[in-house]
């Protein structure tokens, strides 16, 4: 089978991948470019997004240090974004506070960079007509929008909003054959999940309820080179768990 | 070393229903991606990756169901293939880590007038699903499904959701039913897209 015709390869594609400078989306953005794909990578800190472009197979490829939470950071990266076949929205933050502490900042601050951040990017690129015929837009929200475990009120809000809007842009963008969709992620061993340990969270105990174990940055990063690639062009509008098995068992259709 | 990850390489992949249309179409792919494909177990021979590709269908309201073509749709569609997983994981036929991928429908998900049993068939086999996965974690195998709207255009997009769900590239994936639902593609699937609500 020759590479051109393979419907897993992303070879003459360009992607956007953000949160490129760590966990799953550094992973990401280097699966991507194993399978043939021209990177556009995001980040906020510059030495570890270079670090994930050294990384990354093949040249041509583009590093943009940005903070998304801020409209002038969106507008950097459009500006410079060029055409684009997919888009993988891996940048988010998440912190574990109880319901009772809650505050306007906090849901300010995790809100800014988990749900508009992405809307707003993919608002924008829609707009300046970045997303090629036939892109694919890609999510990543997680596990915690459905199961809302203890002291993750405003991640999982802030999660679960981008099923509503994912449902709805794939609606708006169906005719032009640009597709949606979102991956709900359980445990991967990254940075951020190591910063959740640090937070107080028993992770070793969360952990061994995943049937297939705990997960790891590639496991994503195939998910998402299915869903940017031609092999999944008959699928939008997707919301689907990848957690080794986590969710089977929750109490989450209640 | 990605690429292999969507590979079948030195794989055997047991194809239930091979013989028709959508079989034969999921047959071809997986040993265009490399594997080896059989119609039936054989002694001696671990299986990677087992996929169902039977569906029987059945357009009759519930209110004149019969209980013989019930109990007929529920065993072809559901005894038959569960019974065959069974076997085949009593007789150590499953090498650890391979992938079971039951043949759904969106019928499973989304109701329609006049598919009550033939929803309920396809339904069952997702409970199935979520309860094996657990059963076999262990294991390291795998249960999934794919949930494909009635269309023979998505029969070769049916077969690249099957190779990814078969694959290494999914080896944290199980207990799920992928919905292949056109994208929005052909007019019928963007209408039936498009009628989501408001409310
Ligand atoms: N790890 C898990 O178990 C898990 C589970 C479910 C869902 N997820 C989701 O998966 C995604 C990636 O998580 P991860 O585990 O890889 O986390 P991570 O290692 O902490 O990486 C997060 C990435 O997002 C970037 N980022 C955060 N806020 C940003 C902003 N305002 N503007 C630009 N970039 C920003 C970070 O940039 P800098 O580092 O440069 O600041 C970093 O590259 C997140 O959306 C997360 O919610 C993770």
């Amino acid at each position: 089978m020759s590479v051109a015709q393979d419907p897993f390869s992303l070879s003459g594609k360009r992607v956007l991948v953000t949160g490129a400078s760590s966990g799953i989306g550094r992973q990401i953005a280097i699966t991507c470019s194993q399978v043939g794909a021209e990177l556009v990578i995001s980040g906020r800190n510059p030495e570890r997004l270079q670090e994930t472009k050294a990384a990354l197979q093949g040249e041509d490829h583009l590093a943009i240090t940005a903070d998304l939470s801020q409209q002038e950071g969106i507008d950097q990266l459009v500006a410079v974004a060029d055409t684009l076949h997919g888009v993988v929205h891996a940048a988010g933050i998440s912190k574990l506070v109880p319901f009772r502490l809650i505050n306007k900042q906090h849901l300010t601050d995790i809100f800014d960079s988990n749900t508009f951040a992405p809307m707003l990017l993919t608002r924008d690129l829609l707009v300046k007509k970045r997303i090629a015929q036939n892109g694919s837009i890609l999510f990543i929200s997680a596990l915690a929008s459905h199961s809302g475990a203890v002291a993750t009120g405003a991640y999982a809000a802030s999660k679960s909003a981008l099923l509503g809007a994912m449902r709805s842009l794939a609606i708006e963008t169906a005719k032009q054959g640009i597709r949606a969709n979102c991956i709900a992620p359980g445990y991967v061993r990254t940075p951020m999940l190591d910063g959740l340990a640090q937070g107080g969270a028993n992770m070793d105990e969360l952990i061994a309820r995943t049937p297939l174990g705990i997960g790891e940055p590639e496991d994503i990063a195939h998910a998402a080179v299915f869903y940017l690639s031609d092999a999944s062009r008959c699928l939008s509008r997707h919301y689907t768990f990848i957690d080794g098995g986590l969710s089977i068992p929750l109490d989450i259709y209640a | 070393m990605s690429a292999q990850a969507f590979s079948l390489q030195d794989k055997t992949i047991l194809v239930n229903g091979m013989a028709s249309g959508l079989g034969q179409v999921i047959a071809q792919a997986c040993s265009q991606r490399g594997a080896k494909v059989l119609p039936a177990a054989q002694p001696r021979q671990p299986i990677h990756g087992l996929v169902h590709c039977v569906d029987h269908a059945l357009e009759c309201a519930v209110a004149d169901l019969s209980e013989a073509e019930l109990t007929r749709l529920f065993h072809s569609n559901v005894v038959q293939p569960v019974m065959l997983t069974q076997q085949l994981l009593q007789t150590d036929s499953l090498a650890p880590n391979a992938s079971i991928v039951f043949l759904l429908s969106t019928a499973a998900h989304m109701g329609a007038k006049g598919q009550g049993a033939y929803a309920a068939s396809k339904a069952a086999l997702l409970g199935m699903i979520k309860c094996l996965a657990l059963e076999q974690a262990a294991q390291g195998i795998r249960v999934n499904g794919v949930s494909p709207r009635a269309d023979e255009a998505i029969w070769p997009d049916v077969a690249n959701s099957v190779i990814f769900l078969l694959a290494d590239a999914s080896r944290w994936i199980t207990g799920t039913s992928l919905l292949i639902n056109g994208a929005g593609s052909d007019s019928a699937s963007r209408s039936q897209m498009e009628t989501g609500a408001a409310a």
